[in-house]
């Protein structure tokens, strides 16, 4: 039964060349075989998904719930290991050195795409080892200011920080990432100064310093922020994005504030370099259904995440670009 | 919080069936001398990535509650205490041992314990939303200068040891600094490799430290091993009925000495680095000083194993205090307990008792539940059966705790080379304990170094680089005060000297 | 031993001066690496190179110390010293190179293990590794009701991880 489905594929040739003799040893065609079915039939065993982050979390969570969603029309399962460290270069490392027949995929987002490749600073790790086939999500970063700092707008916050340089303290992720390129442009397309703040790990911490009062404003998605925004304690003053968002709509977007920043993070997934065209295809459309699902959209919006699907045709484009357009901001900068 | 409602939860048998098999785990591994509660919890750890966040911290908090009392077992029978925080009931346990009422001796460690976990788990979820409250008063300069406090306190309770715990904390600072910087992206000892780059992984250490220098250490004291097998084969068979003590002679050692040695016990468990050796220690020298006949110690009171047990059981109540508000673990298990936290994406703070309290309010429920139920539950039900448990096949135990450990590790991280790094943390972990460093403070060292690390420079961006505002701050200047004081106390006036090596 | 290593021996002192010293050269390692890493201030904030350069001046300092107390100890009074830590220490030399030379053999074992582990299979590696530690742990005799109880041990340990816990462990054919 191998061997017809064999005959069929692409490899079909290769085998007909090297085998020379149709006599030849039957377990030689038996090990070829195996492989043209890996990708004729495909899935053959359970896919696994590497997300390259502790569990727990939004992006987890979304990779999670679209995968579960997904698995629903293959005939195997897909189960997420999570491998987190080195901001998410240890995970994606084993992505590029898995096989590439499309059981091992994972999953990629802006330090994958940005952080890593722009500060070189993991040996071994390149985006030339992966093949992205789909962006699944989009959200826009945000400024919020905490209910102790006293402001209650965008052009508030701006002027105490252009009336007293340095002084307004601002909590961002570190050096490398959205939110801390995204305050340094602020400050450079409105020319005031902020005390910068790093907050390593997840925006729990800058949800607290919020909180305490610590910081007078931090930069991080309206969904990080979820719990002390609804409280009260602090105030989403402007959303980095060009348009409305319909989930937040007392958040305006900076771009009526005529300044032009959009930054955010975003969801990809990818597989590793050299997969069969054929299996990408059928990871691309089984994702895209699972993304189209109704509960999909639904689950994602509730969650305030953005749902903004490329397929494999567009995704490595956008990639590019927006990997040019980040770092010739970065050049700008210096940083 | 939702304690009293999270009972309902252990109604479910596969929570249920956990959180008793964690109990039964930690109780065996603690009755068996030299295997501690860390250790079945460092080994079960890689397996609490499948299970459900919610549970895995109820079956964690059970294995903490089992591994204060199991120790006390052998600590009766054979004058060999199965955990370090038992070494007080051999005190007082193995004389009535050899008066014939060793059973005795282990009701009263039973009920002692069940009275010591209920009150520190109780006092625990009590105080919480005070702790939570005040903790909030804590900012990033207040939480650099706790941690400077936790590491300078486990360092010195070290006692005669400084020096070594000292550089064993500094060991664990510098494995800390391997791999990205997390402020800045750049690579720091990495020497051009990706696997160093990503850093080395808690679970290594943890599995590292416990579980591989334990199997060398059991190895190279084989024989000694053996012997202890040998003594417990002469060991009598125990009767169920002698396990319940009279009330009598509860009542003669009174209530006054259990909530006493429970308010130590919980008190200790809040510092770091203290853990249930020092709690069971203070509160059995309290004892000892306020009794009427303090000729009596030493030679078979039940009193003192009341005191001692209540006080190391009472311990785990107030250590999961500071892992819980601050991230700060100030023992090794609570320090495991924070790596089920971490693995799950939780991060501790003053908000995770309110807006997680439907994870912790559980762990909770379980922690009066083990104390409460399955202690004397246990203690009566398997108490005659527990000797020849202690005496399993060693090579059969040590090849699966092998097993576990390399297995695990590869579980928890799907990578050769975190694996490698397990054995590497392990030898250098034998050498250690071999040449008298305690391996404890390096792990604690470990975990807290990044976060003082970020506090420290965090603090001093917030104030522009003024490094006075360690003492302008009310919250660091409270912990820097304390520090000063615990210092003078312990390491300069030195006052009650611990006995050195038991 | 070999005879540099003894000369070695001779110079450091006891084993617990040779690891304090191993301990020292590794935090110099340290400092050196950290100073390599830049200036510890810049600009008024902290760089990466400041902490580790704060820990590694500790740690070589403090290692310096012990190993240096350690070796004025042996010279001081003879080889006694060699138990000044530990109270396990063998009694007798010949009793410790054969103590020395187990744990040793363990280290190795897990080493080969680990390196064969994803080669390998869980199944073939497991069996074996658990029937080395067995028998490090009892000696030869019996060693097939050993084979049996490792081969069980392996099996109790597969259907944990992948049947109860669902993690995927690594097999010889796939």
């Amino acid at each position: 039964m191998f061997i017809s489905n064999a005959l069929n594929s692409s490899i079909r040739q290769r085998i007909a060349k090297g085998v020379a003799g149709a006599t030849l040893a039957t377990t030689a065609l038996t090990a070829m075989s195996a492989i043209a079915v890996a990708q004729a039939d495909f899935p053959q065993r359970d896919i696994r998904m590497i997300v390259p982050w502790s569990a727990g979390g939004g992006a987890d969570a979304i990779s999670r719930k679209i995968s579960s969603l997904a698995e629903e029309s293959l005939p195997t399962s897909i189960y997420v290991e999570n491998i987190g460290g080195a901001v998410t270069a240890t995970g994606l490392m084993q992505l590029g050195q898995a096989r590439p027949d499309g059981h091992t995929i994972g999953v990629l987002t802006y330090d994958s795409v940005v952080t890593l490749p722009r500060g070189n600073m993991v040996p071994g790790y390149s985006l030339d080892n992966l093949e992205p086939f789909a962006r699944v999500t989009q959200e826009a970063d945000a400024i919020v200011v905490s209910e102790q700092s006293g402001y209650s707008s965008y052009e508030e916050l701006i002027a105490a920080a252009e009336a007293d340089p340095g002084t307004v303290r601002i909590g961002v992720a570190p050096e490398g990432s959205g939110p801390y390129l995204a305050v340094r442009r602020l400050e450079a397309a409105t020319g005031v100064s902020f005390n910068v703040i790093s907050y390593p790990g997840s925006s729990t911490a800058e949800a607290e310093a919020l909180l305490s009062g610590e910081i007078d404003a931090a930069i991080s998605s309206l969904g990080d922020f979820s719990g002390i925004l609804s409280s009260g304690d602090a105030l989403g003053v402007v959303e980095l994005s060009g348009s409305q968002n319909a989930a937040y709509p007392d958040v305006p977007p900076i771009s009526e504030f005529g300044i032009d920043l959009e930054t955010g993070s975003f969801i990809v997934l990818a597989a590793p370099a050299n997969t069969p065209e054929d299996v990408i295809e059928t990871l691309e459309t089984t994702y895209h259904e699972a993304y189209q699902s109704e509960e999909f959209q639904e689950w994602v919006t509730s969650i305030g995440v953005a749902p903004g699907w490329l397929g494999s045709e567009e995704v490595n484009e956008w990639i590019e670009s927006y990997q040019q357009k980040t770092f010739d901001a970065m050049d700008e900068l210096n940083l | 919080m939702q304690v009293a409602g999270s009972f309902s939860l252990l109604l479910n048998p596969t929570v249920l069936f956990y959180v008793v098999a964690g109990f039964l785990i930690g109780t065996i591994f603690s009755a068996i001398p030299g295997l501690t509660a860390t250790l079945a919890l460092a080994l079960l750890l890689p397996l609490t990535y499948s299970l459900d966040v919610t549970t895995a911290l109820m079956a964690c908090a059970s294995i903490y509650m089992a591994g204060m009392c199991g120790g006390s077992i052998t600590a009766t029978t054979i004058n060999i205490p199965g955990a370090p925080s038992s070494m007080m009931t051999a005190l007082e346990g193995y004389p009535m041992q050899q008066r014939g009422e060793g059973p005795l001796a282990l009701g009263h460690a039973a009920f002692g314990s069940m009275i010591g976990g209920v009150f520190g788990a109780v006092l625990l979820v009590v105080l919480a939303p005070l702790v939570a409250d005040l903790s909030l008063l804590v900012q990033t300069t207040g939480k650099c200068a706790l941690i400077l406090f936790a590491l300078t306190v486990i360092v010195i309770a070290q006692r005669g040891n400084v020096r070594r715990a000292a550089i064993a904390a500094c060991l664990g600072l510098m494995l800390a600094t391997v791999g990205l910087d997390a402020m800045v992206p750049v690579a720091r000892f990495s020497f051009g490799m990706g696997d160093l780059a990503a850093g080395i992984d808690l679970m290594p250490v943890i599995i590292g430290t416990f579980a591989i220098s334990e199997l060398l250490v059991q190895l190279a004291d084989n024989d000694e091993a053996k012997r202890i097998r040998e003594k417990l084969k002469s060991v009598a068979k125990i009767s169920r009925r002698d396990f319940i003590p009279p009330f009598s002679s509860i009542r003669r050692i009174g209530a006054a000495c259990y909530l006493k040695s429970s308010t130590i016990g919980y008190l200790v468990g809040t510092l770091p680095g203290a853990g249930g050796s020092m709690g069971g220690f203070l509160a059995y020298v309290e004892a000892v000083r306020t009794s009427r006949e303090p000729d009596s110690f030493g030679k078979g009171n039940p009193q003192g194993i009341a005191a001692a047990e209540s006080a190391n059981n009472a311990v785990c109540g107030g250590a999961l205090v500071p892992m819980l508000t601050f991230g700060i673990p100030g023992d090794p298990i609570t320090a495991i307990v924070l790596g089920v936290l971490v693995i799950n994406g939780i991060q501790p703070g003053p908000q995770l008792m309110e807006s997680q309290a439907g994870l912790i309010a559980p762990m909770l429920a379980a922690l009066i539940f083990s104390a409460l139920v399955l202690i004397p539950l246990t203690m009566y039900l398997l108490g005659p059966y527990f000797i020849r448990i202690v005496r399993i096949r060693r090579d059969v135990l040590f090849g699966s705790i092998a097993m576990l450990a390399v297995v695990g590790s590869y579980v928890a991280t799907y990578s050769t080379f975190q694996m490698l790094m397990t054995l590497v943390m392990g030898v250098l972990a034998f050498y250690m304990r071999k040449y008298g460093y305690p391996v404890v403070t390096l792990l604690l060292g470990f975990i807290l170094g990044p976060g003082l690390e970020e506090y420290l420079r965090r603090s001093l961006t917030l104030s522009n680089g003024d490094l006075t505002v360690f003492f302008t701050q009310p919250d660091s200047l409270f912990f820097i005060v304390l520090t000063a004081v615990f210092v003078y106390f312990l390491a300069i006036r030195k006052p009650v000297q611990l006995k050195a090596g038991e | 031993m070999s005879r540099s290593s003894s000369l070695l021996a001779r110079s450091l002192g006891s084993g617990a001066a040779r690891f304090h010293g191993v301990l020292a050269l590794l935090s110099l390692a340290y400092l050196i690496g950290s100073l390599e890493m830049g200036p510890p201030l810049e600009g008024g904030k902290l760089t990466p190179s400041f902490f580790p350069l704060l820990i590694g001046v500790l740690a070589t300092v403090l290692c310096s110390l012990q190993w240096w107390s350690a070796v004025r100890h042996t010279s001081a009074d003879g080889a006694d010293c060699a138990n000044e830590a530990s109270n396990n220490e063998a009694p007798t030399g010949a009793a410790r190179g054969r103590r020395l030379s187990l744990e040793l053999t363990l280290m190795v074992a897990t080493l080969v293990y680990v390196l064969a582990f994803q080669w390998l299979g869980y199944v073939l590696s497991t069996a074996v590794y658990v029937l080395a530690v067995m028998l490090l742990f009892s000696g030869l005799s019996k060693w097939l009701s050993k084979v049996v109880i490792a081969l069980a041990i392996t099996a109790v340990g597969f259907v944990l991880f992948n049947q109860v816990f669902n993690v995927r462990l690594p097999t010889l054919w796939g």
